[in-house]
């Protein structure tokens, strides 16, 4: 188990349509100065800080620290979109466990307008400049139409299956002020919903929208009181299969074992889940990956354990009801998860012990290939 | 002019690959030849509407003869289990697309 515990989460508010003024810098200053507020911390308390953002360029990690008038003695730039929360988190744990800092600053977030998506879509990487860009791709929405379908065919699974999670998780946003879309959603909405890229609807894509997430994560000798998640364990996994495999599954798989063995607890244990949720099958290839889909019973979980029992998954309403903010979805779940840890989440409070984050992300040609996660433990 | 859709092929270890990346993911060595990959079969295909024209854009996901699977444009509707060709057609700018053509199965 780690000593590194989080004491502050905070969450620049999701906006779909952001004013003129707001830059992608105005809503990482406002994710920062919530989160030392909520942890109760002066600007000259953080000495290290990690950032992840798609648009910060040509900006860098020391530009925002600089920015921000933070003098620190650890910092850090991840680019690993969905999968740098958990990716910053694990750099920061083993930073304060070993002493190179002591109470860690870490942002996520971006200023994710249409034309700022396109830019990022289209240049995303080498090979979806020069291979995917002029197809056309326009982003994601086709490779994971292909990852839907495979998943579909190899689990007997219908459109009616995967709307489940979507139908789940804005019950959840309905309790969340900060969710772009609240308004309750019904399987027969889903059902009916505008076609984005057969088999995916309107409601298994992520709404685009501008904002910024922010944690701090700090020595256990460093709490001075007030409610803390402590970190249990976090594991990675990164370019499991060279992208020579289907997306069926992440290397998750190789360490999954690892995770609940360092985190002293299991599948069962977990009261809560944050679950990368680009689309509704992404969700369900990395809860398989790490055991906690009992018996591997797919149509089991959604419809009874996410449909009558209410179990809590993204309980924000995950990304498909608040929004993807750019990077900051990386960090939007491991936010909530700290928020009701710590008893700070207001009328979406459940009563939760351990919670499991888990990140996914980076596609490459095919498929994410970025994945990790972590378990976490509240304070009570 | 259309080009030729190619991979690359490891002499050391015959693993085809697409994208071309220098080093074998299998065997670790970089001694490539690239090699026609004209033919492969759709697994699966989706529609989408173009973002600037609204026109229906059509893709495929295709596993190609030699290996691997690829994303690729395909001007008239295809499914599952379709045999197509493909090749790389000039997008109008400096850059290519990646095209699968429906064709008749003369394999085996």
């Amino acid at each position: 188990m780690s000593s590194a515990v989080l004491i502050g989460a905070a969450e620049a508010r999701y906006q779909r349509h952001p004013t003129q003024e707001v830059s992608t810098e105005s809503l990482l200053v406002d994710a920062a100065l919530q989160a030392l507020d909520d942890a109760q911390l002066e600007r000259s308390d953080i000495d290290g800080m990690a950032i992840s953002s798609f648009t910060l360029s040509p900006d860098h990690a020391i530009d925002l620290a600089w920015r921000l008038g933070l003098k620190v003695r650890w910092l850090m730039e991840d680019t690993n979109g969905g999968a740098s929360g958990v990716n910053m988190l694990q750099h920061a744990a083993r930073a304060v466990e070993a002493g190179d800092a002591t109470r860690v600053l870490i942002l996520a977030g971006d200023r994710m307008g249409a034309a700022e998506f396109t830019r990022l879509a289209n240049s995303y990487n080498v090979v979806t400049r020069d291979h995917l860009a002029p197809l056309p791709c326009n982003g994601p929405n086709t490779l994971f139409s292909f990852v839907t379908q495979r998943h579909m065919d190899l689990n007997g699974l219908t459109r009616e299956d995967y709307g489940q999670i979507p139908v789940a998780q804005r019950s959840w946003a309905a309790l969340n002020p900060g969710a772009a879309y609240r308004a309750p959603l019904s399987i027969q909405e889903y059902m009916e919903a505008p076609m984005v890229a057969p088999p995916l609807c309107r409601y298994d894509c992520v709404p685009l929208v501008s904002g910024a997430d922010a944690v701090i994560v700090a020595s256990a000798d460093a709490i001075t009181g007030g409610r803390y998640a402590s970190v249990r364990a976090v594991v990675a996994s990164y370019n499991a299969d060279h992208q020579e495999g289907d997306g069926q599954r992440t290397g998750l798989t190789d360490v999954a074992s690892a995770l609940w063995e360092a985190a002293g607890c299991g599948p069962e244990d977990i009261d809560l889940a944050s679950v990368y949720d680009d689309y509704p099958v992404v969700v369900l290839v990395l809860l398989n990956d790490l055991g906690m889909i009992e018996g591997g019973d797919l149509p089991r979980f959604l419809h009874h354990r996410l449909g009558a029992e209410r179990w809590p998954l993204n309980t924000s309403g995950g990304m498909l009801s608040s929004g993807q903010a750019g990077a900051a979805g990386g960090l939007h779940g491991l936010v909530e998860a700290v928020n009701q840890l710590r008893g700070l989440a207001g009328a979406r409070q459940i009563p939760a012990r351990h919670a499991l984050v888990v990140g996914y992300g980076m596609v490459l040609a095919n498929y994410g290939a970025c994945a990790n996660a972590v378990v976490l433990e509240g304070s009570g | 002019m259309s080009r030729p859709f190619q991979v690359a092929r490891c002499q050391a270890c015959a693993h085809a690959i697409f994208p071309p990346r220098p080093i074998c993911p299998r065997c670790g060595r970089r001694t490539w030849r690239l090699e026609t990959a004209g033919n492969g079969t759709v697994e699966y295909a989706t529609s989408r509407r173009d973002p600037e024209t609204g026109a229906a854009l059509d893709l495929a996901q295709v596993r190609l003869d030699a290996g691997p699977l690829v994303t690729a444009r395909c001007e008239l509707a295809v499914g599952a289990g379709n045999r197509v060709s493909l090749a790389l057609v000039p997008t109008g700018d400096t850059t290519f697309r990646l095209l699968a053509s429906p064709v008749r199965d003369v394999r085996g």
